[in-house]
Order: C-alpha cells, then structure tokens, then sequence
C-alpha cells in the first residue's frame, strides 16, 4: 500500500502504468480515492498536489494447462489523444492535412468532418507535436503538445490552458512575473481573455471565471 | 515592466510603422482521453505589425487625406513589402491581411466621433485601394459606404487643393466657384479626356480628380504609385462597407486620458486650442497587419461598419469600461496604465503594438532662412536624420519640425526658397537636384557654451566648422558691421540670439539654420 503525489504532467493512466497497473480502474474506483474522483471526475485530469491511493497490486490464479499455449489480455483501456481545430470563426477546420507525432510516432492524418484528429498513445507519452499542413503556401504550422499537462477546469491553470488552447492567449503559464506591475498585467490578460469568452458565449461579462464560465469553457474546450 | 517593444521601421512627422513584438504562442497543454473526451484548439487573431497616420495628415475635423500623408505611405508600402512572402511557386503573393482603425479623442459626442473615425479610416482606405466611390460618398455624403456628418464636408475647398495639389492654379482655396477655380477646373478636364472642360466639378470630373490625388500620393520609396488590393484585407472586400477592411472606433479608445484637473481647465473656452492640441495623439488611424491566410468570419466580426452608430461597439467593451473612459486623478497614457481603451476587442489587438503608445520621440527644430537672413515661410525642404528623410514645407514662420527616434551629431537638410506660383512644380525633375541650398548640420551642439558649441552654432549658420575659427569670426563680424576683432567672445552673445532665437525650455534640440549652405561665408555674401 502507497499513495502518490500527482505531479504536473501526471495523468492516472500514466501513475497507473508506472506502478504496474494495466488498468487505472484499480485505483480510480478503490474507496480510498472516493473523494478524488468526486473533486475531479475525469481520472485524465489531476492537480499536482493530489494524493492518491494506491492499493497492492492483487495477484490473480489461473489454473491452465501445461503444454499448451495460453493467450492473456490485459483489461487496460486504450488511451488516446484527441484534437479537434477551429479556425478564427469558431468552425471545425475540416480536411486539413496533419502530422501527429507522439514520442517519435509519426502520423499522417486529415480532419474530420469535426475538425478531430486522434491517435493511440502509450501511458507514459507526454511530448508530441501537431503540424498543420496548410494550404496555403506558409511553412506549416507547428503546435507543440504537452501531454498530460491539462489542470482541472476549476483551477486557474487549468482555466488559463484552455483559453489558450481556444485562442484567446490568457497568458503564459509558466512565465513567474517579476514585480507588481508584471503581475498586474498578468491579471490584466487573463481578465481579458475571460472576458472576451464570456462575451463570445453570451455569458454575464464580468470577467471572473467562475461555475458558469468554466462549465461553459469545459464543454467549448472539449474537456 | 519586462515588456518588450517590437522594432520600428519608421517614425516620421506623421506617423509610424512598426513590428509588434513577436507574441510566442502558449504552450498548448492537452488531456489524452480514455472516454471520448477531446482538446479544442484555434489560433488566436494576432496583427504583427503596424501602422499609423496622425491626425496632421488630415484636415483639421475632417476626413480629408493631406498630402503630406505620403511619407507614411511610403512607410507603409515598404512594411508590406517587406512582410510579402513568396507562394510555393516563388512568386510574392502571399500578402498580409490588413484593417483599418480610425480613432478619434474624447472630446464631443460619442455619436460624432464614431462617424468621423470611420470617415478617416475610409478615406485611408481608398486612398490604398484607389476607390474613388468611397471618397465620391464621403464627399456627397451618400451613407453608402460611411456615416454622413455634416461639420466634414470636403465640398469645393477639396476640390480647390486638389487642384492647387496637382499643378493647377484655382486662386485661393476658399470654397467659392470664381473664375479662377472654373478656369482651373478646364484645364483639368481638358488635360484628361473624356472630360467635358465645363468647369463644372461634377462627379465624373470629381473622380479624375480623386484618383490623380490617390496616385500623386500613395507611392513607394521609388516613387511609383502603388495600390493595394481590396482582397488584401481582412474582410477580402466581401462586405461593400468594409466590414472587417475599415471601420471607426470613435472616441472609445484613446491613448492618453487627461486627468480630471486637466479636464476641467481645459473646459475653459480659451483653452481648447490647446486642449485640441493636447489631444492630437487620440486622432489617428491605425493599420494592423495580419498573417498570410487569417480568416475572420464577417458574420462574428466585433467592430461595427463605418456607416453603423457606436451601439454594437459596446458589446465588446471592457466590463469596467464606465471608470476606463472616466478623467480620473492622474493623467493616463496607454502605454504606462493599459486601461484607456474601453473597447476590450481592441485592446487585444493593440496592446503590444509599437503603434498605439504615444513614443517619445526627441524634437528637432530648424528654422530655414534664405541668404538675406530672413526665415522661409513654407520653403521646401529635405531633412535627413540618421535612416530617416523628412520632406515637406516649412511652416508659417520657417520652421521645420521633425519627430526623431535618436538625435546624431549631424544632419543633413536641404532647402529652396518657395518657388514664384507662376512656375508649375516640375514632374521631371530629380527631386534631389532641385534645392538651392545644402547644409550638413550640427544637431548636437553641446551643453556648454565653449569654443567647440559655438564652433558648431557658426556652423549651422554657414560658417564652416573646417575653417579656422578667427576667419569665422572675422567674417560674422564683417557681415553684421562689428568691429573685426576675430575675438569669439565678442560676438558670442549675437551668435547664441542668432542661433538658439526659438530656445525653449523643455524642447530637447533646436538649432536655427542660416542659409545657404557654402564653402565659405564670401560665397555666401556674394549669393545675397
């Protein structure tokens, strides 16, 4: 018996994986995390910071017989990456020619009708890159990923990445400001890019992202 | 503040053109899914350069375009060479999107800055695009295109510069149709068929005349006329009034904010020239440069046509907006508070741009005098300071004022006296070839009042520095009848009079400039 202290980056099917579970069910559903999957319903989706349970590995018997060959599968549900573009109007970029690599996993993809490209991913990948092949003649655009890094929607940096994933650059995440007037404007850009949101979903205008904004934003975001 | 400013290209009496400085995308951090859950992404609308036409390069309360206005012209042609890049086929089609900003100060109503705003950026659009409707509707005040607004009618006065501007004599620009105006206008229609030479300006004359003004003053640094493509903009021209291409912000978003003191004294009647004055930096129009290939949807385009009132505007103004747009205790500029601007649409837009933050430039002052000692009025004239080239007419009393990034040891300016009317400026000559005077000027004279300063004052009074001083001084001496001592200190106190006359205090440089320019003070005596 342990617990484990999610880190950024880290998602239960990763922290899973690297205690030798196939399966993050053992854990998610285990009574001791009870709490955890109440605060943040989607196992994908954790806070670094948050404790979580992690029972003893069950050993399983299973009487076979010999000098035969035995197939086992493992339960562990595939995970994927998938990502759906939208241009400036809000429409599913759709068709659009893509490279989705994923830890040196190279795919050659087209949008759907829904803007969506997915692919497989093992648990432990947590870099990957999206290059858009346009059209036009400008030298593809590279979208670099962090895999994993997405906080819950009710934090700020969870809010914030979603913003910028939408366009609506709420500022750097990792950029530490420097003084008063650096932090100022930090909540300057994040006050405007709620704002902005707000406005564009018919939202009261008041640039607190609060229950009704993230609720929106969570399902605008896609999760 | 770790704000970084983009590069400058230009910064000229008029305006300036600039890079914004490079946003870096965030990183984008996604969830991976064992459901079916997904990442949105979408780009974010970000201009990367800009450009901007003061409110000198309008007529006073009107949307009529000056001529003047081609130095940022040309600015602007080179920022949007320079960020043309080649197709896949190597050709240079792939172009940045463009949109036009009018802004206007927030003095008057709402309702009227709004119109005129939009009327100044749609007269810098069809400047751009050669649309000579667009102008013929703000002159006819058709509510095509732009909002009609009775205090900005262009009427005869524009017609008669327009002459005057393109080598005509139509007498005084005074809105009256004398013979002179009439017989200018003939000989207009004349020198461009099919006219009828009615001397009648109607609206197919008129047309003529707009175009051969765009084309006399939208040009590139060769001098070449140059149009840029409605489809160049960020509506593509698909909406017939410019939605997405031009459009008016009125008095919403100015860049500096007066303090509720200030406000009130200059409420005062006889302070609102100078309350105008103080508010030159509202009246401007702006030019944001977008990416090859940026689609905007019209239908969710936030800004509202020139010709529509300031309602739609709110929709997108900041949830604060009331206290951004109040005079409060302290003076506010955009650049230092970032809270002047009370449409948040726009704020985004601008906030990193070189374009929208009142630049503090140093002044250089320089009165042109001919070789009798007297000043030029109007003289036209070529300054170059550092990379920048100003040209233009001196003012009213000779003075040639010029808004530079830094102030090097010297500059070089060349000046004429104005040419009688009688003689039509000509359209062949090299405009380098057509000064009578040429002087390589001292801008830094120092602090002190040494040898060296006064050294360098003879010189921008065309005594040159590469001679020996006591010859110098001799030669003044000689000039303005005193006694030939070749003493500097006897005539320091009439070269610092002569030299520093303008000297106030506050003004970062000045320096009076006798003409002409001259290997040495005989020739110039033997010029007068």
């Amino acid at each position: 018996m342990a617990s484990h202290i999610v880190k950024q980056g880290e998602h239960l099917s990763r922290i899973a994986h690297d205690h030798g579970f196939s399966n993050y069910g053992s854990i998610w559903h285990h009574p001791e995390n009870a709490g955890l999957k109440q605060l943040r319903q989607d196992p994908n989706i954790l806070f670094p910071g948050d404790r979580l349970f992690i029972p003893d590995r069950e050993e399983r018997i299973e009487s076979v017989p010999t000098e035969q060959r035995h197939r086992f599968q493992l339960t562990g549900r595939g995970l994927k990456l998938r990502i759906a573009l939208h241009n400036l109007a809000g429409d599913p970029v759709q068709g659009a020619h893509c490279q989705f690599i994923v830890e040196m996993d190279d795919t050659e993809l087209a949008t759907d009708g829904r803007g969506m490209v997915q692919k497989r991913i093992p648990p432990t990948a947590e870099n990957g890159s999206l290059i858009i092949h346009e059209t036009t003649a400008r030298s593809p655009l590279h979208i670099p990923l962090q895999i994993g890094h997405l906080d819950p929607i009710d934090t700020e940096s969870g809010q914030k990445a979603r913003l910028n994933n939408l366009g609506y650059l709420a500022g750097d995440l990792e950029e530490v400001p420097s003084g008063d007037n650096d932090a100022q404007r930090l909540r300057l850009q994040f006050r405007s890019a709620v704002e902005e949101f707000q406005c564009d979903f018919n939202l009261t205008v008041d640039g607190i992202c609060a229950e009704n904004t993230q609720a929106k934003l969570k399902e605008v975001h896609g999760c | 503040m770790t704000e970084i400013s983009g590069a400058i290209h230009s910064t000229t009496e008029g305006g300036i053109a600039a890079e914004h400085p490079a946003v870096p995308l965030p990183k984008v951090r996604v969830a991976p899914t064992t459901a079916d859950n997904h990442n949105t992404l979408k780009l974010p609308l970000i201009p990367f350069a800009c450009w901007r036409a003061d409110d000198i390069r309008f007529e006073f309360d009107s949307s009529f375009v000056l001529p003047a206005i081609e130095v940022e012209l040309r600015a602007l042609k080179a920022l949007l060479d320079q960020h043309t890049l080649p197709d896949q086929s190597g050709s240079p089609n792939c172009k940045p999107l463009l949109s036009v900003f009018g802004h206007a100060d927030p003095v008057g109503k709402d309702d009227y800055n709004k119109k005129l705003s939009g009327r100044r950026a749609a007269a810098v659009y069809a400047m751009l695009t050669r649309n000579t409707d667009l102008w013929e509707d703000i002159y006819s005040q058709t509510a095509k295109f732009t909002a009609p607004l009775s205090g900005d009618a262009w009427g005869l006065n524009v017609i008669q510069r327009i002459l005057q501007d393109l080598g005509y004599t139509p007498g005084p620009v005074d809105g009256q149709m004398g013979d002179q105006t009439r017989e200018a206008l003939k000989s207009f229609q004349r020198d461009h068929p099919p006219l009828r030479d009615d001397g009648d300006p109607g609206a197919q004359t008129r047309a003529r005349l707009f175009l051969e003004y765009m084309d006399r003053h939208c040009r590139d640094v060769n001098d070449q006329p140059y149009k840029v493509e409605k489809t160049d903009f960020l509506g593509l021209g698909a909406d017939q009034a410019g939605k997405g291409d031009f459009q008016g912000c009125g008095e919403c978003n100015p860049v500096l904010m007066f303090s509720s003191e200030e406000n009130r004294l200059f409420q005062q009647a006889q302070n609102r020239t100078e309350r105008d004055a103080a508010n030159a930096p509202n009246r401007r129009v702006v030019i944001f440069l977008f990416r090859p290939g940026t689609a905007i949807s019209l239908q969710n385009w936030p800004c509202s046509r020139a010709k529509d009132g300031v309602e739609k505007c709110q929709k997108r103004f900041w949830s604060d907006s009331r206290e951004r747009r109040q005079f409060q205790e302290l003076r506010r500029d955009y650049r230092d508070t970032k809270d002047t601007f009370a449409c948040r649409f726009y704020d985004r837009l601008a906030g990193a741009s070189p374009c929208e933050r009142i630049v503090d430039l140093a002044t250089v002052r320089i009165r042109l005098f001919d070789t009798f000692e007297h000043p030029i009025p109007h003289a036209p004239y070529q300054l170059t300071v550092g990379e920048q080239t100003f040209r233009g007419s001196a003012d009213d009393y000779g003075f040639v004022i010029a808004r530079v990034q830094s102030v090097p040891e010297t500059c070089c300016v060349k000046w004429s006296r104005v040419r009688p009317d009688d003689v039509a400026p000509s359209q062949t000559e090299d405009p380098a070839d057509e000064f009578e005077f040429e002087l390589e000027a001292f801008l830094k004279i120092g602090d002190s009042n040494d040898e060296e300063a006064m050294r360098r004052r003879l010189h921008n009074l065309a005594y040159p520095a590469d001679l020996p001083l006591a010859e110098n001084v001799q030669a003044f001496q000689r000039k303005y009848s005193l006694r030939e001592t070749g003493n500097l200190e006897d005539i320091k106190g009439f070269v610092l009079k002569w030299h520093d006359v303008s000297f106030r205090e506050g003004e970062q440089l000045f320096a009076d400039l006798l003409g002409p320019m001259s290997s040495s003070p005989s020739d110039s005596q033997s010029l007068a």
